[in-house]
């Protein structure tokens, strides 16, 4: 931007009430000063009138009436249709409180659900034992256990006297 | 503070209320806001279009498209300044597809204005040719207006023919007040160019 530019949008700034008192009256010395600046300045003022009347005449004046009615069509027989619906719905994670207040009862069914049906399921009742096999060593066995949840595994103990047991 | 800004406070606080009753399904409310802003919003919308017809539709979207997006408004701005930005939108999105489709523009509810033959015409001029001559500026004031770029008319309307300061232009135009002051001296500066033979007479005189 160069230095002409710059000064006229100050000038600009001057006459549409921008400045500060001081910039003002800063301004007002250098256009006393300069008949080319207080040029610009005038023809700046004499501008805002002319396009005010200009636009006014050809814009005329309108009717309140018509102009509400329309609006008041669009505004009384409007419903909200599913989507707009499903996304007000939404609108409560918005608001942080409400927010929070949905996903710890969300969380607390989860947490319901899931308990019950491990329960139900016989997941935490302890493992039947379907086989236990003896190995060459004494001392181990290998036991196969099934859960219901977890299926069928495989448990090697260790340090048994198998012997004893027989 | 100054008298304008105090007048402004006290209509933004009635604003207000007017809003909170709408938000609580009062339609008169509503129509309250619509009477008070639709010249306004009317005279912004025809600053960008140059058309009644389309400006009165612009002006009519805007205040239904106002009322729907209404909840969203935050408040942080005027209620004017948001309603504006919704016009301004609006009349530019208007113009430019507009500029795409038309060749050559024609108002034809200029005619509908025309007084009867030999009847005075605008500002209560009498003089025949006064009244040629403030028609002719008027209509070079007009399509120099429309020679310039969608936001610069934007900025020009709000500016000349709302009043607004530079900071509400820039919250209605959503830009910064730099370019506030930018588009409105590029603009003005074209218009300066286009008037330069009135207003050196005007002055002369």
């Amino acid at each position: 931007m160069d230095k002409a530019t710059r000064l006229e949008i100050e000038i600009g700034r001057y006459v549409d009430g921008e400045m500060s008192g001081a910039e003002r009256t800063a301004m007002e010395r250098r256009l006393d000063a300069d008949p080319e600046l207080r040029r610009i300045a005038d023809e700046l003022k004499a501008i805002r009138p002319r396009v005010a009347e200009a636009v006014g005449a050809a814009a005329g004046s309108i009717e309140g009436e018509p102009l509400w009615r329309g609006v008041a069509e669009h505004i009384t027989a409007r419903r909200p249709s599913p989507l707009e619906a499903f996304r007000g719905g939404l609108r409560v994670f918005l608001y942080p409180r409400m927010a929070a207040a949905v996903a710890t009862v969300v969380i607390l069914l989860g947490l319901f659900i899931l308990v019950t049906q491990i329960t139900d399921r016989g997941a935490v009742a302890q493992p039947i034992v379907r086989e236990i096999e003896y190995g060459e060593n004494p001392n181990v066995v290998a036991v196969v256990e099934e859960n219901i949840s977890a299926g069928t595994a495989v448990v090697w103990i260790d340090g048994i006297d198998t012997r004893e047991v027989d | 503070m100054n008298a304008k800004k105090i007048e402004e406070a006290g209509a933004a606080g009635a604003d207000d209320e007017l809003v909170r009753r709408t938000l609580q399904g009062d339609h008169e409310a509503y129509r309250a806001l619509v009477t008070t802003y639709q010249s306004k919003v009317y005279g912004i919308a025809y600053g960008v279009v140059h058309n009644r017809d389309d400006a009165l539709d612009i002006a009519q979207e805007a205040f239904i498209k106002a009322f729907s997006k209404l909840r969203s408004f935050r408040g942080t701005s005027s209620f004017y300044t948001w309603l504006y930005r919704i016009t301004v939108n609006l009349a530019i999105d208007h113009a430019r597809k507009r500029k795409h489709l038309v060749t050559v523009d024609y108002d034809e509810s200029i005619l509908e204005k025309a007084p009867p033959e030999g009847g005075p015409r605008g500002g209560g001029e009498t003089n025949p040719l006064e009244v040629l001559k403030r028609e002719e500026l008027n209509e070079t004031i007009m399509s120099a207006i429309m020679e310039l770029p969608e936001e610069q008319r934007a900025t020009v309307v709000l500016r000349e023919i709302e009043d607004l300061s530079y900071a509400e232009i820039a919250t209605v135009l959503g830009c910064s007040i730099g370019t506030v002051m930018s588009r409105l001296h590029y603009g003005r500066k074209k218009l300066r160019q286009k008037l330069s033979g009135y207003l050196a007479a005007e002055q002369g005189a």
